[in-house]
């Protein structure tokens, strides 16, 4: 059986090439040679932009990039031949140019168009020549379309090993802190945006506050200054969440800048902003939609880790007090001990008594008695140092870590702490004096010297204590009883 | 062998590339070891892969040695991408290029009517009724695009300009740059200077007898007319015109530096950049060289060259002046969709003007935070 000949050579030169630019460029510069012209251009269909953009070119024989787009118009010839309406388009002044669609089904609509030129002064296109181009045309409009369909998959493919990769990465990370570095950077890199920034809403405060942006190094940064409340015509991230109208800015920078609300349920709980600014690069159409759903995840992320936050904080602090629980304070203690040993510093460990706390509660009722402890919680909370730790180990006893403090030094400040507790004042309306205070007694330990392990420690803060309560209470005393800092005060 | 990869603009068309091998060739026989590999991108794709280096430096190979327009140099090196600063390579002093045979046969002195830029703008109103396949003036891009360089002398001219003088803020929303940028635009919206997107075909250029006029930085190619050239006509604030230079830098992730660098100057050498300018039409950078060019232009074209320089600027030292550029671009390229829709006009120019002096200064403030 005779075989069919190929229109221009094309179908046998190009089935080994998968990319559409080599595609491109290969049937330039075949054509190109058949047709005996000095220059051949590639232009396809830019929607976005309504315009032919110029994708190959081949000049005096060689691959030449160019920078050539053309603005379609309806009334244009052009226009005429990417609807099919025209096979060809020739012009011999100043020199031989043809134009030819590149569509897969010849009178059917073209994704774009071939461009060949002659010298100056060179012979125009013939009837034959303006065919063979067509027949050129469609072979690698065909091929084109084969290679645009197996570019997407591998796109694809390659999004979903993203998207598995970054999933992974919400998974694993229930703090907020731990996993949004890496989602963020995760994102950055995978779609090479020159910033990604994440601003989230904070619940019960109507703010919205910014939380971290990558630059286009990767390097992070925090956002923690910028604060905006959630109120209308305040900002114009807060009139995106809140669903205000839009700022005619934001539409202008739609191309490099995309604004992505976190939304969970109907509630917008934060907002990711992309942007291309600084290089000016558009964010491809195909990234917008892939974005728009790593925003879900990272909405989804973030409601999850809020939650697991708020859980861990009900098992680590005292509801009443809102100080830590013993099993928070003993990993904590654990660590200091391991600093102090490692690094040579001073630790002291405090344990804190209410004077007749038993008898507030037999004389008022649990409820005052419960309202003195809230008091002390809150106490302590705020005129501790910053990186004193305190807990509530049981009943009215408080056990507080003092890093970096030696024995005198815990004790200075815990007879500062004792002044605050003598100053509460807690109403008791039914009663004669209308309002009670409360004193407290306090035992200081301090590593190394009374005790090397956390069990020794509190052994040793105890009998400083016992040692204090026998001897009238309200005052401080550290372990060695000779040393008392503060003698009763009543 | 060492394979130095050498990124260029396209400076000389389709013979750039080989062009500029010439010019290496006494490099190359004094350095056996290294071979230098020209590639030629568009300023756009050079755009694109630079920043691509950036975010993606280990996915995407870099060059070693590049050729920026003059103006990318800031943006590279606040984004810390260069190994020291850009150096300057060859120029383009920008000119008014007119067919003396066609003027002559029309009644128009040159002159005359191409001193201001009232003149030339009712010159190009005169020869559009004359009809025929020449149009008043030639669009010198190849694609529909209207640049910063482009208008910026009628900006300039009518005592208007693009950024505050600390380069905190754009200005060319103003009254009178506004004006220069709509007399530009007037010229496309008239059809004196034909838009590619109109007809879909290429537009031609003075030098292959398509138009009247045309403004042009170099010296001309050989074309078979009288030509005579004329500086940027005068405007309400004076005479400006644009000089344009292409740098060269090193930039940091190039594997090469040394030879990089040895390479960066070979070609800035005084002797090898004026031979490169001339090779292109262009003009070289150092002041006592580019006399010698306007020398050999003969006196006629080597005075209104001499007399251009005297009155042209270069484009202002502003923080990104790479990026603002591009913001600029997409303005005009807005524009130009208008003028082919036919609905230009001066308030669609405020707004878009208005919009994209907003947005570049957006740029602006977050220039110091992205360096």
């Amino acid at each position: 059986m005779r075989r069919r000949k190929e229109p221009c050579g094309l179908c046998r030169f190009h089935r080994k090439l998968l990319l559409s630019d080599d595609l491109m460029l290969a049937a330039l510069g075949l054509l190109s040679r058949e047709l005996a012209c000095e220059k051949a251009v590639g232009f396809l269909e830019n929607p976005r932009a309504l315009s032919l953009e110029a994708r190959g070119c081949i000049w005096h024989g060689a691959r030449q990039e160019t920078e050539e787009a053309i603005h379609l118009h309806p009334a244009s010839p052009i226009a005429e031949l990417l609807d099919g309406r025209r096979r060809a388009l020739s012009q011999r002044f100043p020199r031989p140019i043809l134009y030819v669609p590149l569509s897969p089904i010849q009178g059917h609509p073209a994704k774009g168009v071939l461009r060949f030129e002659r010298a100056t002064g060179g012979r125009p296109f013939s009837a034959q020549e303006r065919l063979r181009a067509g027949h050129g045309a469609t072979a690698l409009a065909q091929r084109l379309e084969r290679a645009e369909m197996t570019r997407r998959n591998k796109e694809q493919i390659k999004r979903f090993q993203a998207l598995t990769e970054l999933a992974a990465i919400f998974a694993s990370s229930l703090r907020v802190e731990d996993g949004l570095k890496l989602i963020l950077q995760g994102v950055q890199q995978h779609f090479a945006l020159d910033r990604v920034r994440l601003y989230l809403v904070q619940p019960g405060a109507q703010k919205l506050r910014g939380e971290l942006s990558v630059d286009m190094r990767g390097q992070v940064k925090s956002l923690r200054a910028e604060e905006m409340p959630m109120v209308a015509g305040t900002h114009r991230f807060v009139d995106l969440l809140l669903g205000s109208n839009r700022d005619p800015l934001l539409e202008r920078y739609s191309e490099t800048v995309l604004h992505l609300p976190l939304v969970l349920q109907g509630n917008a709980v934060g907002l990711l902003v992309v942007d291309n600014l600084m290089s000016q690069q558009g964010i491809a159409n195909e990234d917008v939609g892939m974005l728009k759903s790593f925003a879900g995840q990272i909405a989804l992320a973030v409601d999850n880790s809020r939650l697991f936050d708020e859980v861990q904080a009900l098992s680590l602090y005292d509801s009443l007090t809102g100080l830590p629980v013993r099993r928070y304070f003993f990993q904590r203690l654990q660590e200091e001990i391991y600093r102090a040993q490692r690094f040579s510093q001073p630790l002291s460990l405090a344990l804190l008594d209410l004077d007749y706390y038993k008898e507030v509660n037999d004389t008022y009722g649990h409820q005052v008695g419960d309202d003195l402890l809230r008091e002390v919680g809150r106490v302590l909370s705020s005129h501790l140092r910053k990186i004193d730790f305190p807990c509530r180990y049981g009943g009215d006893e408080i056990l507080i870590l003092l890093p970096q403090s030696k024995d005198e030094d815990a004790c200075a400040i815990m007879t500062r702490l004792a002044q605050r507790i003598r100053e509460i004042r807690i109403p008791v309306p039914f009663s004669k004096a209308k309002e009670i205070s409360v004193t407290a007694s306090i035992g200081v330990a301090t590593y190394p010297e009374d005790g090397r392990t956390a069990e020794d420690l509190i052994a040793k803060a105890d009998e400083a204590l016992y040692w204090v309560k026998s001897r009238g209470k309200n005052a401080v005393a550290s372990c060695a009883r000779s040393r008392t800092t503060a003698e009763p005060s009543s | 062998m060492k394979a130095l990869h050498f990124w260029m603009l396209p400076d000389h068309g389709s013979k750039t590339a080989s062009n500029a091998r010439g010019h290496l060739r006494e490099f190359i026989r004094m350095h056996p070891e290294i071979k230098v590999e020209v590639a030629v991108k568009t300023a756009s794709s050079l755009w694109k892969q630079l920043f691509l280096i950036l975010k993606r430096p280990q996915e995407v190979p870099a060059p070693d040695l590049i050729e920026i327009p003059a103006p990318w140099g800031s943006t590279l090196e606040q984004l810390g991408m260069l190994e020291g600063p850009s150096v300057p390579w060859w120029t383009e002093i920008g000119v008014l290029y007119y067919r003396k045979d066609l003027l002559r046969r029309h009644g128009l002195d040159p002159a005359e009517a191409l001193a201001s830029i009232g003149g030339l703008m009712e010159t190009c109103r005169r020869l559009a009724r004359v009809g025929g396949r020449c149009l008043p003036i030639a669009n010198g891009n190849s694609r529909d695009f209207v640049s910063m360089e482009d208008v910026a002398p009628w900006v300039w001219s009518r005592g208007g300009d693009f950024f505050s003088r600390d380069g905190s803020r754009a200005l060319f929303h103003r009254e009178e740059a506004f004006y220069g940028i709509h007399e530009y635009l007037q010229l496309l919206d008239q059809g004196w200077m034909p838009l590619l997107g109109k007809n879909g075909l290429v537009p031609v250029s003075l030098f292959e007898g398509g138009s009247f006029l045309q403004f042009h930085g170099r010296l001309p190619p050989r074309c078979p007319f009288p030509l005579g050239a004329v500086v940027f006509p005068r405007g309400d604030g004076g005479r400006r015109g644009t000089l344009s230079a292409r740098h060269l830098a090193v930039p940091r992730a190039s594997a090469l530096g040394p030879e990089s660098s040895e390479l960066l100057r070979y070609l800035t050498r005084p002797s090898q950049a004026e031979r490169y300018a001339a090779s292109v039409g262009g003009f070289p950078c150092r002041q006592e060289q580019q006399e010698a060019s306007f020398q050999g232009a003969g006196e006629e074209l080597g005075g209104v060259f001499r007399e251009a320089k005297a009155h042209a600027r270069a484009l202002p030292e502003v923080p990104f002046l790479g990026t603002l550029e591009k913001v600029f671009d997409r303005s005009m390229e807005n524009l130009i969709r208008t003028i082919l829709q036919r609905s230009y006009c001066e308030s669609v120019l405020r707004q878009e003007l208005i919009y994209a002096a907003a947005e570049m200064d957006y740029v602006l403030s977050l220039a110091g935070a992205a360096a």
